[in-house]
């Protein structure tokens, strides 16, 4: 059978197209129909609204037929390993470790080792009693100094140790996309461009990931620099539903990375795009899409 | 009649689907576990019918319902019954795993959105089990490849090394027949 994609007039020959629609319609509403019928079903479905109650009557089927499978019982371990795996889930956002930084008042936390002020003892008028308020004053100024020196070494070291993570990132970000590289199974999918960039080169995307791993890499080139404030958003459609599994920023020669990991199996993945967005990211695209697969944009 | 955990005898003191489904988004575990004592049977069954196994269909289970642990914001109780839904979502998780075992090509799409409308009847799934084997057998099988399998015209072509044309009319004909015995039988005031 030959379907049309074309988007086709009623008002010729549509006794013959909404025969075609109603021959692919079991399958269109039960998952089992091929990408081009399901094209051809949506462009053409509201030329024949007379198969509205078709398309009701079979998807009813469908639902039906969850329900059709021989009923069985889980096993009774089943319902403590979802405990567990949903008290694992919940754990480290109650427990874990605060990020290094200074406190504002050191004195109040026990886990960074700041210097006491030793208190002053009262007041006695004797020149020894003076002298002694002196050594004091020195004494107190010192520890004001070592905690202030503290603060600057923890704020310094936090410093560090963000950086040093940043860069722990990107080296797993690196080293995640060559051992995928290095994989015997390793699936690709390049996006196409939808406009040349304004270095006159066409942009460039693929995403590679194995079905062994979980990690999946997005890597792009010829990707004009982004604006101060914005980022690239990678987007992707799984049953229906779109979300974005990150934002990433590109270098001076237009190449970046983004590891990854989809809420279901790529090779669910229906489609997927990248706009420019701001660069703490959109909950929704708000540009057309720079490179996409499978993505008709209309922008808001 | 279905062997099913009958789904609507629910005891009055019990929370309600929509009163769970709340809580759960509050990060109620007690919600989600009574929600897993509701729903676990009919889960697992259309798990184990697509795996094929146990183990897988426990992943699958343990899947299905950790998804709706961090996705149950996204049900909407007006378009359908809690159960259309976490069944749609055992399909969908069953044959991710599915497709992660036979590493399937990126232009193989499942985005029709398949709900137990809400005049759904569990004993239906009895009924369509006895119709499922009323059908020629050549027909019921490509509507279970297609179906619970997650296979389309093309993959079950090559699977089981049919001409395209061939496998479109045995799902045609299947579904069309099974439709038409659906009814029927819905027609009469005592099914099967």
């Amino acid at each position: 059978m030959i379907y049309r994609n074309d988007s086709h007039d009623p008002t010729s020959g549509g006794a013959s197209l909404c025969d075609e629609l109603r021959a692919v319609l079991p399958a269109y509403c039960t998952g089992i129909a091929d990408a081009d019928e399901r094209a051809f079903v949506e462009a053409n479905l509201a030329a024949c609204p007379e198969l509205a109650p078709e398309i009701e009557s079979y998807r009813d089927l469908a639902g039906a037929l969850y329900y059709s499978a021989p009923p069985a019982q889980p096993p009774a371990a089943l319902r403590a390993r979802l405990i567990d795996a949903i008290s694992a889930s919940e754990q480290p956002s109650q427990t874990s470790p605060a990020p290094l930084a200074a406190p504002e008042n050191p004195s109040q936390t026990a886990a960074y080792p700041v210097p006491q002020i030793v208190p002053l003892p009262p007041k006695r008028p004797s020149a020894s009693a003076r002298r002694l308020r002196q050594a004091y004053s020195l004494a107190a100024a010192l520890v004001i100094a070592l905690i202030g020196s503290n603060i600057y070494l923890f704020s310094r070291l936090a410093a560090l140790n963000a950086e040093q993570e940043q860069l722990q990132q990107q080296l797993d970000v690196r080293e995640n996309a060559l051992e995928l590289l290095w994989t015997d199974d390793t699936e690709l999918v390049a996006m196409e461009s939808t406009a040349l960039s304004d270095t006159g080169k066409q942009p460039y995307a693929s995403v590679v990931w194995s079905p062994q791993r979980d990690s999946v890499v997005l890597y792009v080139r010829d990707f004009p620099k982004q604006n101060p404030g914005e980022a690239y958003q990678l987007w992707l459609t799984f049953y229906g539903e779109r979300s974005s599994p990150g934002v990433f920023e590109v270098d001076d020669e237009g190449n970046g990375l983004l590891v990854f990991k989809p809420p279901h199996s790529m090779s669910s993945c229906e489609r997927m795009g990248i706009t420019r967005e701001p660069a703490t990211g959109s909950t929704e695209p708000t540009s057309p899409p720079l490179v996409a697969f499978g993505w008709s944009f209309n922008p808001p | 009649m279905s062997h099913y955990n009958e789904q609507p005898a629910r005891d009055p003191a019990t929370p309600d689907d929509v009163t769970l489904m709340r809580r759960i988004v509050q990060r109620d575990q007690h919600a989600l576990t009574a929600l897993y004592d509701r729903y676990s049977s009919a889960v697992y069954s259309l798990a184990l019918r697509i795996m094929g196994a146990t183990h897988p269909a426990e992943d699958v289970t343990q899947d299905t319902f950790l998804k709706v642990w961090n996705q149950a914001g996204h049900w909407d109780s007006t378009k359908g019954q809690l159960i259309g839904w976490l069944l749609t979502i055992t399909r969908y998780t069953a044959i991710d795993h599915l497709r992660k075992e036979r590493r399937r090509p990126l232009q193989v799409e499942l985005n029709i959105e398949i709900q137990a409308s809400s005049e759904m009847r569990w004993n239906d799934g009895d009924l369509l089990r006895t119709l499922l084997e009323r059908l020629p057998p050549e027909q019921a099988e490509v509507i279970s490849l297609g179906f619970f399998g997650g296979m389309t015209h093309s993959e079950m072509s090559e699977t089981l090394h049919l001409p395209l044309g061939t496998v479109k009319t045995r799902v045609r004909l299947g579904l069309q027949k099974l439709r038409e015995m659906w009814l029927e039988s819905e027609r009469k005031p005592n099914k099967t």
